[in-house]
Parts: C-alpha cells; sequence; structure tokens
C-alpha cells in the first residue's frame, strides 16, 4: 500500500470517528427558521441545562410529519410561527395541555381554547412593495385589488408558507370558501409568482422580479436594519381587510413527548423577558408577555390591532382545509 | 442454468451475493413500500389529485428541461471536448480541467450564487452599477443544470474520442472523404457510446435535481414531490412514483440505444498517433468558446461567493456553523466513502470474472440506487423507517449513512471495475488451488492488489456525498446540519451572505478531491 494511500484512509477513519457524545436532550420541531432562532436557541441551552436540538422546516409541514409520526414522534416541542399549524394539531388531539401559569402569562385574547397551546410572539401580514416602481398613491386598498389587470405578474407571494396559509384560512373564515378560491384562482390568472418563503420575496421586490409582495411584516426590517437605502417599503391594506391578518407564532408540548416537564421548562424560558425582549429587538416582532422594551422601528401595536381583519385565532385551525384548497387550484 | 447450479453459484460467490442481498433489499424494500403506501391511500381523492392537468403539466415541464438540457450540454459538452482532444491549441490540459471542475459545484450553489448576482439590487448592480440578468423559470434552470451538467458528456466524449484508432480516419480519408466527412461517419459512431452513457448522467441528474428547478421557480415533478412530501404524503408517494417510472424509462431506452454497439470504442492501435486539427480563422472563436464556458460555470459563481465571505459580516455570522456542518458532511462523507467499497467490491469482483446473466445483473446492480430520484429514494426510506423500522433507526445517522451509501454505490463502479481488470486472474485461481475460499481470495489476494482502485472509488464517493442534498435533507436526523442543508436552508430564505461561507467549503473541500483525482488520472 503507498503509504499517500494509507494516509487518506487514516484521514477518512478519523473523520468518520470523530462523533459526538451524548447528553440530556430535547427536541424541538421548528416552523420558525433558522436564520431566526438559532441565537435564541443557544441562550434557552444555557438558561435551561438542556441540549436542545431543533429539526427545523416549515411550520404547517411540521405540522404534518408530526400527524405523521403521532406517537412515534421524536419530537418533545412544536415551535411553530403561526396559529393555523398548532390548532391543527390541537383538532387531531397531538397536544398536550399546558399549565396555567404558562397560558395566563399571555393575553387571554390569545389563549386556545383547549389552553395546549401558548403564543409566543405576534407579527402581522402586510403589502410590502418596490419603492421604485411603485407610487404610495397608486397602493391597492384591498388583498382583492390584486387581480386587477394592472397588477398582472406583478405580485410575489409564498403559498407554502404557513403564515400566508394562515391568510388564507383567515380569508375562508370571513368571505367564505367560494370567494377565497376564486381570489386565489384570479390571483394565479393574474400572474402571481411564487415563492419559497417570506424573504425571497423581499429579495425579489428590490431585485425588480416582483412589484408587490405579500410577507410578514418583520422580514424587510431585517433588511432595512443593515441596509437603510433598501428599496422597498412596507405598508398595510384598509381597515379590517382579511390582508391585514395579526397572527402569533406559538409553541406546545406534544402528547407523545416522554420529557414533558423538560419540554414546559423550555416554553416557560420561550415566554421569559429574556427571550420576548430577542423578538422585539432582533426579529422585529411583538411580545406577549412581560415587560419589554418597545422597538422604535416596528409600527404601533394598537394601530395594527385598529387595521386588523377581525379573525379570532380559534378560526385559524382548518389548516387541512387550506392545504386542500391551495392544492385543487394548482398552488400547492 | 439449472435452479441447482445458480443455487451452488450464489453459494459459491456468498460475498458477492450477501452484497447484491444488501442492495436489493435497501432499495427495494422502501420502493415497495412507496407503492403500497400510494396504492393505500385514499383511493378516490388521490385519483383526482393525480390525474388532473397539473400532473400533465409537470411531467411536461420536466420533460421539456430535460430535453432542453440534453440539447444545451451536448451543444457544450461535444465541441469542448473535441477542442481540448483533437485541435491544435495551447493550454489543452489547462482547459480540461476547467472543464472538470464545475463538478465541484453542485447546482443549487450554482443557481444562489447568479440569483444573488443578478437583479437591479444584485451584487453586480450595486458593486458595478451595471444589471445583469437574474435566472429564473425555464430558461434560468436551463442555464443553471447545463453548465453544472455538461462536464458529463465532455468527459466521456473526451476519453472516448482520445481512444479512438485515427487508422479508422485515415482509411475514410484515402477513400475520399473530406476531413470533416471522415470525423462524421468514422469517428462519430464509435463516440456514440460514450456519448450515450454521458447523456444517461445528464438527463438523471435533471429529472432528479429539485434544488435549480426550486429557487428558479420552474415546477417540474421534482418540484412537485419537495413541495408535497412536506404537506401530502401520499400525493407525494405518487409523484415520487412517477418520477422513478420515467427514470426506469429512460434507462431502458439508454439500454436499447446501446444494444448492439460495441460498448468501448475501438482500442488505440498504437501504431498511428492522433494528428491535431489545426484551427485557422476558427482559432478566436474557438478560445473565446473554451474561456466562456468555466467562466460562467466557475469564476462567476466562485468569485460571487467569495465576494460575499469577505465582504459580509457573514463569517462571524455563521463562524460556528459552518466548521460544524464541516464536520458533520465529513464524517458522513467518510463513511459513505468506507462502505461503499465494502460492498462494491464483491459485486464488481463477480461481475467482472463471472460469466452469463449473473454476472450482467451483478453490473447493473450498484446502478439501481443512483437511477432512483434522490427525493423519491429519500421519501420511501422515510415512510419504512417511520411506519415499519424500529424507532431507534428514524432520523438516525445510520439510516441517512445507509441511503447515501446505497446510492453513491454506482460512483465505485468505475474504478473499482477498472483496477480489478487489471489483477491477474490466475493469481487468484491459484489461490484457489491451495485452498482458500471466496472471501479469503478476496481478502488476501484481490483487495490488496485493488488497492489503488479502491481509494479512487472511496474518493468518488466521498465526493458524491460532500454534495449530495435531497437525502440528506430528508433523511439527516434532527439538528445534524451538513454544508449542503445549511446552503440550502441559508438560500431558500435568501439569505445568500450566510449560505456563502458552507457554499465555499463545499467547493474548496469538492475541489481538492477532484483536483487529485484528475492528477492521478493524468499520470
Amino acid at each position: 500500500m503507498d503509504r499517500s494511500y494509507r494516509r487518506l484512509l487514516g484521514v477518512l477513519i478519523i473523520c468518520f470517528g470523530a462523533t459526538a457524545v451524548c447528553a440530556e436532550e430535547i427536541t424541538i420541531y421548528s416552523g420558525r427558521s433558522k436564520s431566526l432562532v438559532k441565537a435564541l436557541v443557544k441562550q434557552m441551552e444555557k438558561e435551561t441545562g438542556l441540549t436542545v436540538k431543533v429539526r427545523y422546516g416549515k411550520s404547517a409541514a411540521m405540522a404534518m410529519t408530526l400527524r405523521e409520526e403521532g406517537d412515534r414522534s421524536p419530537a418533545d416541542v412544536f415551535w411553530s410561527q403561526d396559529a393555523g399549524a398548532l390548532s391543527a394539531l390541537s383538532n387531531a388531539g397531538l397536544l398536550t395541555k399546558l399549565p396555567d401559569d404558562i397560558v395566563d402569562s399571555t393575553p387571554a385574547t390569545l389563549h386556545p381554547e383547549k389552553r395546549d397551546w401558548v403564543a409566543t410572539s405576534g407579527r402581522a401580514r402586510v403589502l410590502a412593495y418596490s419603492t421604485k416602481r411603485v407610487q404610495e398613491k397608486d397602493l391597492p386598498k384591498s388583498v382583492f385589488d390584486l387581480t386587477d389587470p394592472k397588477w398582472k405578474g406583478r405580485v410575489g407571494w409564498a403559498p407554502a408558507n404557513a403564515s400566508f396559509q394562515a391568510f388564507v384560512t383567515g380569508m375562508r373564515a370571513l368571505h367564505g370558501d367560494a370567494k377565497t378560491r376564486q381570489w386565489l384562482v384570479a390571483m394565479k390568472a393574474n400572474g402571481a409568482k411564487t415563492y419559497p418563503k417570506n424573504t425571497p420575496i423581499i429579495r425579489a421586490l428590490a431585485n425588480g422580479e416582483i412589484d408587490l409582495g405579500l410577507p410578514n411584516h418583520y422580514y424587510l426590517l431585517r433588511f432595512k436594519k443593515s441596509d437603510s437605502k433598501f428599496p422597498v417599503a412596507q405598508t398595510s391594506f384598509a381597515k379590517g381587510d382579511p390582508g391585514n391578518m395579526l397572527n402569533v407564532a406559538g409553541a406546545a408540548v406534544l402528547a407523545s413527548s416522554k420529557k414533558k416537564a423538560a419540554a414546559q421548562k423550555v416554553i416557560r424560558f420561550l415566554l421569559s423577558a429574556k427571550a420576548q425582549q430577542y423578538f422585539t429587538s432582533d426579529t422585529f416582532e411583538y411580545p406577549v408577555s412581560g415587560d419589554v422594551i418597545a422597538n422604535p422601528a416596528l409600527v404601533d401595536v394598537e394601530v395594527l390591532l385598529e387595521k386588523a381583519a377581525p379573525v379570532p385565532f380559534r378560526k385559524l385551525g382548518d389548516l387541512i382545509g387550506t392545504l386542500k384548497m391551495l392544492r385543487d387550484v394548482g398552488l400547492l | 442454468m439449472s435452479a441447482r447450479s445458480m443455487t451452488a453459484l450464489l453459494i459459491r460467490r456468498w460475498p458477492a451475493t450477501l452484497a447484491g442481498l444488501v442492495l436489493l433489499v435497501g432499495v427495494g424494500a422502501p420502493l415497495l413500500y412507496l407503492a403500497y403506501r400510494a396504492a393505500g391511500a385514499d383511493g378516490a381523492e388521490l385519483w383526482s389529485l393525480v390525474f388532473r392537468w397539473r400532473t400533465a403539466m409537470l411531467l411536461g415541464n420536466t420533460l421539456l428541461l430535460m430535453v432542453g438540457v440534453l440539447v444545451t450540454t451536448s451543444l457544450v459538452g461535444v465541441p469542448y471536448a473535441w477542442l481540448t482532444a483533437r485541435a491544435s491549441l495551447r493550454g489543452r490540459k489547462i482547459f480540461t480541467v476547467l472543464g472538470i471542475l464545475p463538478l465541484a459545484i453542485p447546482g443549487y450553489i450554482l443557481a444562489f450564487a447568479m440569483l444573488g448576482l443578478g437583479g437591479d439590487y444584485g451584487l453586480a448592480a450595486r458593486t458595478f452599477g451595471f444589471d445583469v440578468w437574474r435566472p429564473s423559470g425555464f430558461t434560468g434552470s436551463l442555464f443553471v443544470l447545463t453548465l453544472y451538467t455538461f462536464p458529463y458528456i465532455f468527459l466521456n466524449v473526451r476519453s472516448a474520442m482520445l481512444r479512438l484508432d485515427p487508422a479508422l480516419e485515415e482509411v475514410a480519408r484515402a477513400h475520399g472523404q473530406t476531413r470533416w466527412g471522415a470525423f462524421r461517419r468514422a469517428a462519430l459512431p464509435q463516440l456514440r457510446p460514450a456519448y450515450l452513457s454521458g447523456a444517461l448522467l445528464v438527463v438523471l441528474h435533471v429529472i432528479g435535481d429539485f434544488g435549480v428547478v426550486s429557487l428558479m421557480r420552474f415546477e417540474t415533478l421534482s418540484f412537485a414531490v419537495y413541495t408535497q412530501s412536506s404537506f401530502d404524503r401520499n400525493y407525494a408517494a405518487c409523484l415520487a412514483l412517477l418520477l422513478t417510472a420515467l427514470s426506469a424509462v429512460l434507462l431502458v431506452l439508454d439500454l436499447r440505444l446501446l444494444r448492439g454497439r460495441g460498448h468501448e470504442a475501438l482500442a488505440h492501435s498504437g501504431i498511428l498517433k492522433q494528428r491535431t486539427v489545426p484551427l485557422r480563422r476558427w482559432k478566436a472563436p474557438s478560445y473565446l468558446f473554451l474561456l466562456a464556458v468555466p467562466f460562467f460555470g466557475l469564476v462567476l459563481p466562485v468569485t460571487t461567493i467569495l465576494t460575499w465571505v469577505f465582504e459580509s459580516d457573514a463569517i462571524a455570522l455563521a463562524d460556528s456553523e459552518w466548521k460544524e456542518a464541516l464536520g458533520n458532511t465529513l464524517q458522513l462523507a467518510a463513511g459513505a466513502a468506507l462502505l461503499a467499497p465494502v460492498l462494491g467490491v464483491p459485486l464488481i469482483h463477480a461481475s467482472v470474472r463471472g460469466r452469463g446473466r449473473f454476472a450482467r445483473l451483478l453490473e447493473r446492480a450498484p446502478y439501481l440506487g443512483y437511477a432512483i430520484p434522490p427525493l423519491a429514494f429519500g421519501l420511501a426510506i422515510v415512510f419504512l423507517a417511520n411506519h415499519v423500522l424500529p424507532p431507534v433507526v428514524y432520523q438516525s445517522f445510520g439510516l441517512l449513512l445507509a441511503a447515501v451509501t446505497l446510492r453513491f454505490l454506482a460512483e465505485a463502479v468505475g474504478p473499482l471495475r477498472s483496477a480489478l481488470y487489471r489483477v491477474p486472474e490466475r493469481l487468484e485461481e491459484a489461490a484457489r488451488a491451495l485452498g482458500c475460499g471466496s472471501w479469503a481470495v478476496l481478502r488476501r489476494v484481490t483487495t490488496p492488489l485493488l488497492w489503488r482502485g479502491v481509494v479512487a472509488a472511496m474518493a468518488f464517493v466521498f465526493l458524491a456525498t460532500v454534495k449530495e442534498l435531497p437525502l440528506t435533507l430528508i433523511l439527516s436526523p434532527t439538528g445534524f446540519d451538513t454544508l449542503a442543508t445549511n446552503v440550502w436552508s441559508n438560500t431558500e430564505e435568501a439569505l445568500f451572505a450566510e449560505a456563502a461561507p458552507n457554499a465555499l467549503a463545499i467547493i474548496g473541500v469538492a475541489g481538492l478531491f477532484l483536483a487529485a483525482l484528475t492528477a492521478r488520472g493524468e499520470r
């Protein structure tokens, strides 16, 4: 055997042998993206003393995975970027009731009926637009106006994204299935461009691929933070429009978890002042509990509440119905 | 062959039989379960989902892209091969290496670099003040996939061109053919097998690819499988089966086209030296072409990624992230590289030494995992692990490792086979006559002589695993991020700067291995 080959073999064996050591572990399925929360997860490990393993994915997709896995799921905690995915799991009986002190640390309007999940931060749907190619006065007043021929091929959306899906569920609750389906079909016919997630929508707005987009409110703010000249802005539709849905990210303990106490520790941490401050300052979301120093880059929460679409979170549970509709019209 | 003698053969060749069984079960069982799952789902609803206009559209888009990429890769790959093999040009060696190196840049990385570069707020626009085309849709996918897959055609055709016996063309010339006529009628037909096997690799890559088409937002079957795998797995299973069927049709078609042709072009007689062809007024355009291809496929993406890495605070941002991922990637790749020869050597050995149908069957076996679109394979394995296998297997490193090894076993075949051809059969016969069993012969005689081939095979498997995305994405244990999955998750969120260090690490590792393999090949 050549010496160089022996060396290569040695390198391969060392590479393979370098495995990690085991510790007390808790597994989170996170529908929140890694880039947003990985720093917080590190803090979580420090504060709770647990080794936290996170599987990242899309919220609705994770909910479907959890349904598929059932009792065999390795997950202890589900952390979703929207209420719809959590409600769907709650309806399927896969979540376990949380202690009152956890649920009651958030405002009563955010409590789910079965008290088996809890909101961890708030967010809003917005209309984002290119400041180069769209005048503020020309902006549509309602999400229904986006089917107008003048926006043909100029709108971007993310049908696979859970927040978008929650928005569709909300629209169904407000305006009925027939009108929602009609809108989706008309949007598609009007050349709406599909992106995998919210951030690419913002990027595409800046790059001139599209002129209007339907993301959550905090993605643009992150771009603006590092680049104040970023040529995109955002606003709301007229008061009460379904395009102004409010939503929450939330967390729950899985019924199949064998480490429920540790899982609750994780959720308590997410509601702690430290985590809430992180959501406010670092990911530009709205806090749901405790005393938090407000982020000046955010629109005042009172303004949001006034403009919001009147859909209670409890009505967002029919994720399956929304997924079916999106599939039927060929968006998924 | 009678049943009894077949059984005797299987027992006598037990290492090969065992490896073959592992392959058959490892690849076959998940697929069968996938089919079972697709069939067992709520019939009427699924039926209406699968048999609708949209599925035809997805299939149409897949075929369109496949044919498109085949045409463009041929238009790029064949001239590139001819210029570096037969034209009288300076720097043919360098251009050859430049034509191979794009293999170090997986399609999804190329796509993400192009996306970040183009557009009126892209890297180019902000740095130099001019807009570069931001690729998307069909043309975007075509562009990126061509740059990524043309080396398969280029490499196959080039080596076949070098093996051609120039005597044939000389004879054609002597019979009054023009130079072009001689090339077309005497040389081209012999290049056909090499071209076809390159083309097969290209089309398999295209129908299996989901990274490029997702980023370019062009809806193909793989794209739909990827999206649906997270929302409706029964529907995804159906689409995955459709994709697998498509790949099977292509394989059969390829075998048909190859039938009756010599698998190898005629060996070089060594009597005549291949003459290089002067280019004259075509010289400048040729150089331009030879430079343009690696410029788009290599220089542009690498510079873009380097800019991100050095200009932004991406290193600080992603520091620990990419280092940990590098460790995971190396661990997985090394594991697959060590396992592959264990399965591969007995199989290839039996197929090279054996005769008849059994040998041919063994020869094809390693390609099983390779031909199945990776998303379909991954999905099938997840299904099986979640519902049938014991819970420890689900989301385990071992499962991922097994899947990757089964998929990339095919990469080990080439080097192992050519090494085996160089081991004299008589040595093995002598050992057998002295009382060694199958295993002992393999262990004590063949393997030591095979060593070079084994290491090359390992390097190929390693290289493929470093770039692998879909299987890892679906099967990786929780918290086990590789460079590829980091690139993907950051790119999907358009966080190009955060993806950059991970992408650079992949290109670095893959490039090193490719350079080492190329240097070895040039010897």
